[in-house]
């Protein structure tokens, strides 16, 4: 089912908020560092770590805040100073991922939570004129498209992890996911679709920006870095791209929290939750987990059930 | 690299065509295409189970390279898609039945992740009846050839599988 994401419009209010919460937190010593967005060179978001209250009045929030802070966390696991992040609803399952995974300690954490109700691709945006860019981050009204994918199915608005929320939490309406683009994909010709996948890995250049983002992705070390033992060739070929690929959906297969972060940093523009979306259908449908993206205790290939589909039946 | 299903044997680069031979030796110019299978096999039942079948002098096809490891849930989903890159024509992964698995439970993880796998190599554009999971007890000798028949003739009929566009 889908959702109508929206902008919110009092988002020049959460920023002086969250310019206000965080200039307290790191006045009064509460944190040490505090994680948000600053202003990019071309009008979009980067993230940007803040460690004095002057710095925290160059925190952002606005329609294009899309990256998500989390995975920022493991640069700072030494020590044992305290860290403020700023999450809305999907940067605040991220942030979940992370500390499921045990990755980071909850304790040293001071969460901002922002109720989200959409935010725009910044790509997409980036593509519209002057004039029209200007008139979508006013006050709209804004195509529906130019939303972040993950917006479209989006029924988690408000941070399910945070220490302050910064506005009155949203309604939900909860809804089944749905995978649109891995049903027409199985719709195809099995030689077909190998064909697509293998033209897909063609054009990957293996910068591995998409496992860099991504919160499931968190090992200590990672095993497309390992030389002992060599799981992933150093040569380039479609082979070892589908290698690459497969590695890194099935390493999260039952983690990934949807965000779809490797797709929107994928440098050729790949449709990486062709992947992803796979196992989480099959997840679905094998597993009967009604929600696999969102963060449990017990992930879904952490845990059995006796009784689950058996493979010699399968042939 | 785009072979189609029927790439025939002899095309395939050297080293991933398994019994395949460009040049057969003289007198054996009718040599059948055998396909390769790679096989995982757990220590405790399947491994001991193939080994039965064996000193009572079954008699089954060898298309099966038997890789013995501790378990079945010591099968790392890469191992298959890696088996399958370098020109294997099968993979089948066998181990003890679920319930009597050595170590309690490693066989009932391993079966989600590959009920998983079975669904992505499909995927991906691998037949699935190249990729095989059978529960076969120490006892079962007889069980380990029936499935090694089965599994060896249909990989046969589909013929060799597919270049995944590998380099080696």
């Amino acid at each position: 089912m889908p959702n109508n994401p929206t902008l919110d419009k009092n988002m020049t209010e959460t920023e002086t908020a969250l310019r206000r919460e965080a200039a307290r937190l790191l006045s009064q010593g509460e944190v040490a560092v505090f994680l948000g967005h600053e202003e990019g060179w071309d009008g979009v978001p980067v993230p940007f770590a803040a460690s004095t209250a002057a710095e925290a009045g160059r925190l952002v929030w606005n329609p294009l805040s899309a990256p998500h802070l989390a995975k920022y966390l493991l640069d700072r696991l030494e020590g044992d100073e305290k860290v403020g992040i700023v999450v809305n609803g999907c940067g605040s399952l991220a942030l979940d991922r992370i500390l499921k995974d045990r990755r980071f300690p909850r304790e040293r954490l001071h969460v901002v939570g922002i109720p989200c109700s959409g935010m725009l691709d910044p790509a997409r945006v980036a593509a519209l004129s002057d004039e029209e860019r200007e008139r979508v981050l006013k006050d709209g009204p804004v195509d529906p498209g130019l939303f972040l994918d993950r917006c479209s199915w989006c029924d988690v608005p408000n941070p399910v992890v945070s220490d302050t929320l910064l506005s009155e939490p949203l309604p939900v309406v909860r809804h089944r996911p749905e995978y649109p683009r891995v049903a027409e994909l199985e719709a195809m010709d099995r030689e077909e679709r190998a064909e697509y996948l293998r033209g897909l890995y063609e054009r990957c250049i293996r910068c591995f920006a998409c496992r860099n983002v991504c919160p499931a992705c968190n090992c200590r070390e990672c095993c497309l870095d390992q030389w002992e033992p060599l799981w992933l060739g150093r040569a380039t070929s479609p082979a070892e791209q589908q290698m690459f690929h497969f590695i890194r959906a099935f390493d999260v297969a039952g983690r990934c929290i949807r965000c779809g972060e490797c797709e929107r940093v994928c440098s050729v523009g790949l449709p990486l939750m062709e992947l992803n979306d796979k196992f989480l259908k099959d997840i679905t449908e094998l597993f009967g987990v009604e929600r696999p993206h969102i963060p449990a205790d017990v992930e879904p290939l952490g845990c059995f059930e006796p009784g689950d589909p058996d493979l010699e039946d399968h042939g | 690299m785009a072979e189609s299903a029927a790439t025939p044997a002899e095309s395939r680069p050297p080293g991933t065509a398994g019994t395949a031979v460009e040049k057969p030796p003289a007198g054996e110019e009718t040599r059948e295409w055998e396909p390769v299978i790679v096989g995982f096999l757990c220590n405790w039942c399947s491994y001991a189970g193939a080994d039965s079948a064996g000193t009572a002098r079954m008699v089954h096809p060898t298309n099966v390279r038997i890789v013995r490891v501790p378990c079945s849930g010591r099968v790392n989903p890469r191992f298959v898609l890696r088996a399958f890159q370098r020109g294997a024509d099968g993979v089948l992964i066998s181990g003890c039945h679920p319930g009597d698995c050595h170590y309690s439970t490693g066989n009932f993880y391993a079966r989600r992740r590959l009920l998983l796998l079975k669904g992505y190599l499909e995927y991906l554009g691998i037949d699935p009846r190249r990729f095989r999971t059978h529960w076969v007890s120490a006892s079962e000798g007889q069980k380990w050839a029936e499935v090694v028949r089965s599994m060896c003739e249909e990989v046969k009929a589909l013929g060799p599988a597919p270049s995944l566009g590998n380099l080696v």
